[in-house]
């Protein structure tokens, strides 16, 4: 009956994308494992399909109340994202299919669904409600961990999380008192309620200083969990800011920021799926930058660049989760040699790292490419230079460090099985479109939001890029070969996130502590001046005093008179 | 091969040994009686330098056969990108090592 009535299926098609993930979540999971399986990865292409039947300029109202929400909306920059985030969701999917965790799983899908339709809001209550999804449906990925490290790690993501997406309601309202409107279009930070939702995107694309939620919580995630949380909530961060604060210049410095300063992070931690965390950070400043200079070629860029980035980091995540998931470990002081006994891992990761590092012929050579190239044009030279050393650094962490510690280095002794089958086609995919996007870049390009007249295999482009990665990994060998390269340490690198897991937790104790003493003294002084009040009054009111005792009827007789006397004396 | 994975978890939850696992687990370090593999022989991981190398300067004397086009007049000086990459990434390495000093903790150090 549903099926013949074709208004129904018009209005249900009419419902975002990424719908589809959120409500068939539960229900697929509750079938037997196989049959779970195969649903979970068809929803994803079904909501592929959903997406390719809307055409663009394509929009869906609902009325709430007195509100419009606008819970579809299609265009060029949307679609872009909901495509990534399909492929991402399927990749996902297939990388934990041998996984039995039924709650993992339908957090995954929700989450993923959420993201997807969030791209797809029209105004800022519909965003609103997506991002808050996203919050609370990928904590249970980190939560999944069922380690004590990954609960605690879970409730700090979870608290930072909602509290973007508060600081988002806010600057909804504000905005809505200031113009009217909910519509998510460019905002801006002409007003208070531009700068509250500019601070709400800042804590999910890990802004400087709002980062430490991420390196925190998604190396604590379960060796599936991060493979998805790599993908989507940072990502819809940038789409968020591409939509509302493209051309907002505060943006190029703090994205040039972040391109450089997690790369020191990197270079220095020993949890790989860690290094990976601020990899992760230090390639949002690039799409950051980009939308901060805000031109078509910038924002294009901007764009290729998530999308280029979305598959070659949930590869690598996906590397290390095979590594952690064979090994039990993902610290590089304790691995190495791991290439001997899965190679086919060692082969895909090297696949990621050289599409991340940009080299020719990668995904990543063509997308990041163009935020540069955007920054040399519009003459940002200083930018220009951050981003140039942060290319250099990315070629060190996740184009060396992650595969070098792990596969080759010093041989650990670990001999282990190679990666599950599925794990492996997953890597397998994604490696596969890393290097297709780098041998056909015109395919990325024609669904970029502006036209592409960007040409990026130039004989300068090519060779110049060559000569900075070649170089800087023959630094790498000379710097290993003296003995100069730092060695792997067990170890923790203090971050921001030290702020509130020690320094508030040692203030708020010492507050309490001059609380509780301040207490005590204030107390016992109060008890000291209660006895003494106490004992002067017992000295001098009680029966035995001298005011206390009972006095003879003659004496009160006599002041009575003297009182009566004074009275007369002062009435005349 | 599923002999050799003595002390390694083959298909342990990954969740449940966090911490606390011994980089010795396998059974001792390097290459195992039995094993042969490329990388281990002498001179293979010289060849893969030497190879590194001969790259570099392959790329290096590249510049002299073209035009550089830069929107910087420094993108056009000879090895510009070359001498930039080598010295940025034995600065960043440099200065993290020092960085360490700042901020590295125990492994206990949150516990």
């Amino acid at each position: 009956m549903i099926e013949s009535s074709p208004s129904l299926l018009t209005s249900l098609l009419s419902l975002p994308p990424g719908l589809l993930l959120v409500v068939a979540a539960i229900p697929a999971v509750m079938l037997p494992h196989r049959a779970s399986q195969a649903a979970m990865m068809v929803l994803p292409a079904l909501g592929l399909w959903h997406l390719a039947s809307l055409p663009n300029g394509f929009e869906h109202d609902v009325s709430v109340f007195d509100l419009t929400l606008q819970l579809t909306r299609i265009d060029a920059l949307s679609r872009v994202f909901g495509i990534v985030f399909h492929v991402a969701a399927f990749l996902g999917v297939l990388y934990a299919a041998h996984q039995k965790d039924r709650l993992q799983a339908a957090a995954a899908l929700i989450y993923a669904g959420a993201a997807i339709a969030a791209v797809f809001a029209g105004d800022l209550v519909t965003l609103f409600v997506w991002w808050e999804l996203t919050a609370i449906s990928s904590v249970f990925l980190v939560w999944a961990r069922k380690t004590e490290s990954a609960l605690a790690a879970g409730q700090r993501y979870l608290v930072i999380q909602v509290l973007s997406g508060l600081l988002l309601l806010a600057g909804t309202i504000l905005l809505h008192r200031e113009s009217g409107s909910i519509a998510f279009d460019h905002i801006g930070l002409e007003t208070p309620g531009g700068w509250l939702v500019f601070f709400a995107f800042g804590i999910k694309a890990a802004f400087p200083f709002l980062h430490g939620w991420m390196k925190d919580a998604y190396p604590e995630a379960t060796v599936t969990g991060t493979v998805f949380l790599s993908g989507f909530t940072t990502k819809l961060a940038i789409y968020a800011f591409a939509r509302g604060f493209a051309g907002t210049e505060i943006l190029i410095p703090i994205g040039a920021a972040m391109t450089a300063f997690p790369i020191f992070f990197a270079v220095i931690e020993n949890d790989l799926r860690r290094v990976l965390s601020y990899s992760l950070n230090n390639q949002l400043g690039f799409m950051i930058v980009g939308v901060g200079i805000g031109t078509e070629l910038a924002l294009n860029g901007t764009v290729a660049h998530v999308f280029a980035h979305v598959i070659y980091k949930a590869l690598l995540f996906m590397a290390m989760g095979a590594v952690l998931f064979r090994t039990g470990t993902i610290k590089a002081s304790e691995l190495g040699g791991l290439y001997k006994s899965m190679p086919w891992t060692a082969a895909f990761c090297i696949v990621g790292s050289i599409s991340i590092s940009g080299f020719p012929l990668t995904s990543g050579f063509v997308s990041k490419s163009m935020v540069l190239s955007a920054a040399a044009h519009q003459h940002y030279m200083w930018i220009f230079l951050v981003l140039l050393f942060a290319s250099a650094g990315v070629l060190d962490h996740s184009g060396i460090k992650i595969p070098f510690f792990s596969f080759f280095a010093h041989d650990s002794g670990k001999r282990v099985e190679e990666a599950p089958f599925n794990m492996r086609l997953a890597m397998a995919f994604a490696a596969a479109i890393c290097i297709g996007i780098g041998v056909f870049p015109q395919a990325l390009y024609s669904i970029l939001p502006y036209p592409v007249e960007y040409a990026p295999y130039t004989t300068t482009h090519v060779f110049t890029v060559l000569q900075l990665l070649i170089f800087a990994a023959l630094a790498f060998v000379f710097l290993w070969k003296m003995g100069w390269y730092p060695p792997e340490l067990r170890s923790v690198v203090l971050d921001v996130d030290w702020v509130w897991r020690r320094v508030l937790p040692l203030a708020w104790s010492g507050v309490s502590g001059v609380w509780i003493a301040g207490q005590g003294v204030f107390l016992g002084t109060a008890d000291r001046l209660r006895l003494a009040f106490l004992g002067f009054t017992r000295a001098h009111l009680s029966p035995w005093s001298r005011l206390g005792e009972p006095w003879p009827t003659g004496v009160t007789a006599m002041w009575a008179a003297a009182l009566l006397a004074a009275y007369l004396f002062i009435a005349y | 091969m599923s002999d050799e994975t003595s002390g390694a978890p083959a298909q342990e939850a990954p969740g449940a040994r966090h911490g606390g696992h011994d980089g010795d687990a396998g059974g001792g370090h390097g290459p195992r009686p039995g094993e042969d593999f490329w990388l281990d022989r002498p001179g293979s991981v010289d060849l893969i330098i030497k190879l590194l190398i001969g790259a570099g300067v392959a790329v290096v004397a590249a510049d002299f056969f073209y035009h550089k086009h830069g929107e910087f007049h420094f993108q056009e000086y000879f090895a510009f990108d070359a001498v930039f990459g080598f010295a940025a990434y034995v600065g960043l390495i440099t200065a993290a090592k020092g960085f360490r000093k700042i901020v590295m903790r125990g492994e206990d150090y949150y516990d």
